[in-house]
Parts: C-alpha cells; structure tokens; sequence
C-alpha cells in the first residue's frame, strides 16, 4: 500500500438497510466498518440525521458516542444545499450560503476535516473560503457525472480556485465521472424491468452518435421500447452516464483534490473492477503526489441488492491490489 | 429531458399494517391512522410534498378531514408547502389522521398518492425533480387505539 494514502468508507454505501431496516442505523454502520478494517467514514446529513440541516443535538451526541465505542472516525461530512425548499422561490446565493454555514456548523460538532457540498455559485467561493478557515473545514465540490472534470462549468470553478489559491477549498471528484461502460447489473435490472436487450445495446452502443437525450428517448420509443427503455434513457444520460474516461480533465483538477469518493456499483468476484479505470486513476492520484484519504462510496444500492459488506470488502481488496502494485 | 417522476424502490415502506388503525376519542371511534415514510433515498423538507391523495377501497378522502402529524406538531396538508424548517427524517413515520369516523375491521384497499419535489435537484430556474412517494397495499385495520394514549 502507498505511503500516506489510505481509504475510508461513506455510510451512504449502507443505504439499502438504513432505508429498509428499522433497527439498522449508526451502531450497525459503525459495527460494518469494524468488520470492514475501515477507521474513517463520510456521513450524509440528510440521510443519516433525521433533523436536516440543524440536526438535533442528541443526534450529533450519539454518533460521536458510538464513533468512540467502535473506535471509528468522522472523517468528512456530506452536504446538501435543497436549494427549492422554499416554495415560493429558488434560494438567492445569500441563502445558499447560509445552508453551507449549517452544514460548516455539523462538521465542526462532527469533528470532521472535510464538508463536501455540491457546485455552488461561483461568486460565493470567497466568502466560503473565509467561512471555512474559520471553521477549520476544508470544503470539498464534489464533481459528479454526468458532470465531467473537462466540462466548462468545472474549469471555470478551477479557475476560482487557482485564483482564491486557499488550502480550505478544492473538488472531490466523484469516480461516477469515469464510468466507461454500463454494469452487467444495470442491464440486467432494465432487462428485469421488460426492456428488449437489443434495444439496450442501441442506446449503449449509440450514447456519443450524436443523439440527445430527447432523441434518443423518442428513437427507442420508435423501436417499440417502453418504460423500462426510457429509464435506462433518462439514467444513462444522467447519473449513470458513461463515455471513454475523462482523465485529461482530471488531470487538470488533481492539483486541487482534496480527497476522493471512490464511486463504484459492482465488482465480481475477482476483485476487477470492469467499468471504472481504477488503476489509471490511481496511479494519477499517486503520481501527482496526493496524500490522503480515497472515501469509497459504494452505490449498487441503485439496483437494491442488499451486499454492500461483501461489495466493500471485494473493492478494498481491488484497490488495495492496485495500490500495492504502485 | 430531465427525469420529471423518479420512482424508486423503496414504495413498501410507504405504508405498513403497523401504522394503521383505528382512533377513539373517549372510547369512540372518530377515525384512523396511518404512518407514511418516503420513498427516497434521504429525508426531505415537508416543504418539498407537493400532494397527498388517500384512497381507501376505492373512495377518496376529503383533505379537510386529514391531519398531518411530524415531530410531534399538527399540520394540515394545505400547509405543508409552507413548511421549509420542518424536516421529514427517513427513518421518521409521519402520522396521517383522518377523521373520518374510522374504517371498519377487516381488511381495505389503501392507495395513497405523494408527490415530493426533490429539493436539491435543480434542472433550471424553478424546475426541479420530482419524486414520485405513492403507496399502495392491501391492509388489515389494527386495533383501535385511544388517541391521548397514542405514542409517538
């Protein structure tokens, strides 16, 4: 294993039993990251806290609590800026501001080093790194698909950012940026769904032909597609999206990481992961002399398969391999 | 074509027979009960429920006779949108009263329809995600509580 990097796991990747399961919250999360040899882990506020943005004090107190029963450690926090909460108007960039300052607020009580928040205004980033260093949270935006890192809005944030030069702002790229391929899972949940197989391989094998995601959707229906065609339309247009890895643009952003969701869905039994350049991404981060912390974030609870322990388990040993092999 | 109804798989929590019964006050019936929880896959703003239409074998309930109950407060549906400080835990039951007399025992067609905005999910000045929350189940009518007595 690298020297000075080491990995963490998002509670978020537990989602499909904190959901389903009554008695499933943070003692069994925490309990999960013991047998998993994790010490850091993200929370998301407005999953795990049922009072959001302004958790209730006993909420923070039992997690720090459990957090020291099972010996684990708030590492980042992750927030949100529900931006249409109002229903008369979208939030100004005061108000959105004052959101990131409650989350800044959880952090601090969290003991966490990191906020994560979404992509914010750029005309905040100012004041938010004046904010931050008065918290003592290094905010990291999260650059997510189907957002890319060589996507115009993302260069211009890095700008910002070269400009600020403050060591309390930066990105974390979301891995979900590099998906190269659909899953085996995906295509088998749109199959499951009644999607014909050779209308699925059209959208995949004609996902960067030119089409939009309008036409693409009015295509399918025109090859008699239904439902589960457009789902798969509308997602891999969207979150799920996938193209030929965008590692230039990571490049560009790398400097200016301040740590990493190691994003992923599925992973055989091998321990390969097939959809995510994994290796060429972490050499990347290595190369570029990064220390710290790759927070893995596993989403497969998008096809509700209730394995996130065995998932974990099998992606630690993935990038562990590939770390060790640096 | 940002996704305008997001359905996901969570709709069996939606309702459940162990949040539907029937209400006395003074050890008369005046109603049911029935706890909703999202569908999603983090908690909302009560501001972000855009509708809620409850149908019991096939008839709907009037909205005038529900009462929406969340961290031990008592809305009426018509002043959710309103409510941007009230947050809908996922993990929390809100409590639907319905004073409508009650159900009798047995077994009823419950079909509730919940519309949520997704607050965070921004396609554009004042267009945002929607989040479809609906519910349906057949269910068995649990004893009737007393509703001082009822915990929360």
């Amino acid at each position: 294993m690298k020297q000075n990097i080491d990995l963490g796991v998002s509670l978020y990747g537990f989602t499909e039993r904190f959901i389903k399961e009554d008695d499933y919250s943070f003692e069994q999360m925490f309990q999960d990251l013991n047998k998993l040899g994790i010490k850091k882990f993200e929370l998301v506020g407005a999953q795990m806290f049922q009072n959001y943005p302004t958790p209730a004090e006993s909420e923070i107190d039992e997690v720090a609590a459990l957090a020291k029963k099972y010996d684990v450690q708030p590492f980042s926090y992750g927030g949100y800026v529900d931006f249409a909460k109002h229903h008369d108007h979208d939030m100004n960039e005061r108000e959105i501001l004052n959101e990131v300052i409650f989350d800044l607020m959880t952090a601090k009580k969290l003991g966490c080093k990191y906020l994560r928040t979404s992509i914010l205004p750029k005309s905040i980033y100012p004041e938010l790194a004046k904010l931050a260093q008065y918290y003592g949270i290094i905010v990291g935006c999260e650059v997510h698909a189907p957002e890319r890192p060589s996507d115009p809005e993302i260069q211009e944030l890095l700008e910002v950012f070269k400009e600020l030069n403050s060591p309390w702002l930066g990105f974390v790229p979301d891995f979900g940026c590099f998906i190269e391929r659909p899953n085996r899972i995906h295509i088998e949940r749109f199959e499951k769904l009644g999607a014909k197989p050779e209308i699925l391989q059209f959208i995949i094998d004609n996902r960067w032909n030119g089409y939009t995601e309008e036409q693409m959707a009015e295509k399918v229906e025109e090859m008699g597609g239904g439902l589960a065609e457009k789902m798969a339309v509308s997602e891999w247009f969207g979150y799920m999206s996938f193209a030929p890895a965008d590692l230039e643009g990571f490049k560009t952003i790398l400097p200016y990481s301040r740590y990493f969701h190691a994003k992923f869905y599925h992973i055989e039994e091998d321990c390969i992961e097939t959809t995510i350049p994994y290796d060429k991404l972490l050499r990347m981060i290595v190369d570029s002399g990064f220390e710290g912390t790759l927070m893995i974030e596993y989403e497969g609870h998008t096809f509700y398969l209730n394995d996130a322990l065995e998932q974990i388990e099998r992606h630690i040993r993935m990038e562990k391999n590939i770390l060790e092999q640096l | 074509m940002p996704t305008r109804f997001m359905k996901l798989g969570f709709d069996d929590r939606v309702i459940r027979e162990d949040g539907f019964y029937n209400m006395t006050l003074n050890g008369k019936t005046v109603g049911f009960n029935l706890d909703l929880r999202i569908n999603y896959y983090r908690g909302l703003p009560l501001s972000s429920v855009h509708q809620i239409k409850l149908t019991v074998d096939g008839e709907e309930i009037p909205q005038d006779l529900m009462l929406f109950e969340l961290n031990g407060k008592f809305f009426t549906v018509d002043q959710l949108p309103e409510l941007y400080a009230e947050y809908w835990g996922i993990k929390k039951a809100a409590h639907l009263r319905v004073y409508n007399g009650g159900l009798e025992d047995g077994i009823h067609d419950v079909d509730v329809h919940i519309e949520y905005k997704s607050p965070y999910m921004s396609f554009g000045p004042g267009i945002y995600g929607m989040i479809d929350g609906s519910g349906k189940k057949k269910m068995a009518i649990g004893k009737a509580r007393e509703i001082d007595e009822t915990k929360y």
